[in-house]
């Protein structure tokens, strides 16, 4: 039941509160805290779902989500961006990047949980996270 | 009666006398073709009377004696011979010439010319040459009549003419008065060798308030000075070339000055030869003259000045252009310090909810991790709330809202202050802070609450920074009489050398992963060197890799002495236990040349 997922921020509190909720539903969470990191972390877990923050060093979130889609191995992913930066522009962006959905921080842990069921019961992507 | 007119008509004497008379009238005749004068008429006029008188005498002594017929007949027997052929032959043909030369003898002559080339160069003897010169004599005398006539014609055409003549003199004569009488202009006949005026026109006397009468007693000079008046006639005729002189300015006769162009020109009138002098009031001209050349001098200005507002304009408009673009450059660094500064604001916010919200409900956690993020909660409500101070504190500044309370900072109290803020931290961190201050000349001007704010900030800063087990150093140091600088060193990894420039921007993040997260709100430099620069101070940093970091900060002294000169001792104790010795590594300040820091103080 469950999953690997890769949670990636530089934010040491909002990693420990998603590896937190998502390991409390008996995923396997993976844990970065760079973009260079969360890039390696991915290519050896082979994570299912990907929650990666847009401003973190080494490798910005975009960066390393363009990366990820340009990896056969990788494909099929979820990708789930979490940005601190709600402007329409950065959400453009990161669709345009490839993400799969896009999260504006603040959020609720709970939404999170319910969206990992979602994607992975195989339900079409939220249309209004 | 009878016999008395036949003693006359046969005297031979008479006739004689009337041949000699006829014979010398036909050799003068001949003789007028080449001379003039009139003696020769009266005499062919006297000579031809006495042949008339001999010849009808001697005709009225025969027309008694015979029959007419008879003695016209040539051939009549009873003629005396040697009388009738004198009448005939000689007598009448020369009083014919003599009569048609009376008739026609004119001074020039020429019809006698005329006549002496018409006639025959010989003349037959006989009665064919008498009849030829009869019809030759009458053709002279009918052209004689044309050639009268036509002179008479002539004659009174030439008088009609001249009298018509006479008549467009008198006319012409009156015009040129007329004008000269009511030109405005004055007009003078000048006598080149006296100088004095010989005929003005009324113009002229209106000019220069001075009758005609008073002009003709007046010099060239006396009208119009010495320049043109007093010239000779080389100086006239020079005068004459230049046409119309430029404008000058004569003197009425009350003393007022007339502005008048003058021409020259010498003349002959009546055989004598004169300067016709033409002046022109031309002060109405010069009046306009004058007020168009004030008008093109004030266009001048005036064209100069909108050249001057033209050129403002476009510097205006180039300033515009420059301050556009910093507007637009402002406008972009506002909506990246709004983005950053939201996102900094939903980082903790995250975390708050988060944690919140996981210990709604997940009740059943353990106790420790409850207050781990309980904990966390309260740390990053600390988090918001030191962001929303700084980025408060920084718009009042930057709006130019925040007033200095200067005053007489004693910067020891400020580093003990300081000191004692930053001692949790650094205990968290294990680092020492240490305190390198004169304590007799560290009095400086300023707001003590903001320095100590800058100092704070910089201290803490270094303390994250900072390698654990190391220093931070705040020392005070005279840079002159009137400068202290303030320095905080630490003995982190150092700044790379790229992200110098930018450390003192907003939200500016190192990436030194080694630095305590989450106590900086990113704003920290930017406040600092805010408030130095309303210190009127200079901030700047100094860094090498892998010694540390040293930020500097200049504030005005107050009646500082020199500094002393002391040595940086090597092994240093913990602030409040002295009795605890510890080995740090040696103090190596980074800043340029030899930076000499007084000792600590505790």
């Amino acid at each position: 039941m469950g999953a690997t997922i890769l949670v990636a921020d530089d934010e040491p509190f909002i990693l420990r509160s998603l590896s937190f909720v998502l390991r409390k539903e008996g995923h396997e969470v993976l844990e970065a805290r760079d973009g260079a990191e969360a890039l390696s972390v991915a290519r050896t877990g082979r994570p299912r779902i990907v929650f990666l923050d847009v401003m973190m060093p080494m490798l910005n979130g975009y960066e390393v989500l363009e990366r990820i889609r340009k990896e056969p191995d990788l494909a099929g992913v979820h990708v789930i961006l979490l940005t601190a930066k709600g402007q329409e522009a950065d959400r453009q962006r990161g669709l345009d990047s490839g993400a799969d959905e896009y999260l504006t921080k603040p959020f609720s842990p709970s939404r999170i949980t319910e969206r990992v069921r979602e994607i992975l019961s195989g339900e079409s992507a939220c249309q209004a996270c | 009666m009878s016999s008395l007119l036949s003693i006359l008509g046969s005297s031979f004497y008479l006739e004689a006398f009337g041949l000699g008379v006829s014979v010398f009238a036909l050799v003068m005749l001949l003789a007028r073709g080449r001379r003039r004068g009139s003696g020769p008429m009266v005499i062919t006029t006297v000579g031809l009377l006495a042949l008339a008188g001999s010849f009808g005498m001697g005709l009225a002594a025969d027309l008694l004696d015979q029959p007419p017929a008879a003695i016209l007949d040539p051939l009549n027997p009873d003629h005396s011979t040697l009388k009738t052929a004198l009448r005939f032959y000689l007598g009448l043909p020369l009083f014919l010439s003599g009569a048609v030369a009376a008739m026609i003898g004119r001074p020039g002559g020429y019809p006698v010319a005329r006549l002496q080339a018409r006639r025959p160069k010989s003349t037959d003897a006989g009665e064919d040459g008498l009849a030829g010169h009869l019809a030759e004599a009458n053709r002279d005398l009918e052209v004689a009549r044309t050639e009268l006539r036509r002179i008479a014609g002539e004659n009174t055409r030439v008088s009609q003419k001249l009298r018509e003549t006479m008549d467009l003199l008198l006319g012409s004569e009156e015009r040129f008065r007329t004008v000269f009488e009511r030109t405005n202009d004055g007009i003078a006949l000048v006598d080149p060798a006296t100088r004095r005026v010989t005929l003005a026109n009324p113009g002229l006397a209106n000019l220069t308030g001075r009758s005609e009468a008073e002009l003709r007693k007046q010099t060239l000079a006396e009208l119009f000075g010495t320049e043109i008046g007093g010239r000779d006639e080389a100086g006239f005729r020079e005068l004459a070339k230049q046409g119309r002189l430029p404008a000058m300015t004569i003197l009425r006769k009350g003393g007022e000055p007339l502005r008048v162009e003058l021409t020259v020109s010498p003349i002959d009138v009546s055989g004598g030869r004169s300067l016709l002098c033409v002046v022109r009031d031309v002060s109405e001209w010069q009046r306009l003259k004058d007020a168009l050349e004030a008008k093109n001098r004030a266009l001048e200005v005036h064209e100069s000045d909108l050249k001057e507002a033209n050129r403002q304009l476009s510097e205006r408009a180039e300033t515009m252009r420059g301050m556009n673009e910093k507007l637009r450059e402002l406008q972009r660094v506002k909506d990246d310090f709004l983005s950053s500064v939201s996102h900094e604001l939903r980082t903790p916010l995250t975390s708050i909810r988060s944690f919140s919200e996981i210990l709604l409900e997940h009740g059943d956690a353990e106790e420790d991790v409850k207050r781990e993020f309980l904990g966390i909660i309260k740390k990053e409500s600390e988090r918001l709330t030191r962001l929303i101070n700084d980025v408060l504190d920084l718009a009042k500044i930057e709006a130019g809202a925040v007033k200095l309370h200067l005053g007489r900072v004693d910067l020891n109290a400020v580093f003990a202050d300081v000191v004692r803020l930053l001692a949790p931290l650094a205990r968290e961190r294990n680092l020492i802070v240490e305190r390198r201050i004169d304590p007799a000349l560290a009095r400086v001007e300023g707001d003590r609450d903001k320095l100590q704010q800058v100092l704070t900030n910089l201290g803490s800063n270094a303390i994250r920074h900072g390698r654990p087990g190391t220093r931070v150093v705040l020392a005070a140091e005279a840079v002159s009489e009137e400068e202290i600088r303030v320095s905080v060193h630490d003995q982190g990894p150092g700044i790379p050398a790229e992200e110098l420039d930018g450390i003192f921007s907003k939200f500016h993040q190192t990436g030194d992963a080694g630095a305590e997260r989450g106590g900086g709100t990113g704003l920290g430099l930017a406040i600092c060197r805010e408030i130095v620069a309303l210190h009127g101070g200079r901030i700047w940093v100094e860094s090498r890799a892998g010694i540390g970091s040293s930020f500097f900060f200049t504030v005005k002294g107050l009646g500082v002495a020199a500094p002393r000169e002391e040595t940086v001792p090597t092994d240093l104790r913990f602030p409040g236990r002295p009795e605890a010795k510890r080995e740090l590594p040696p103090l190596n300040v980074v800043g340029a040349g030899p930076v000499r820091l007084p000792p600590p103080a505790w």
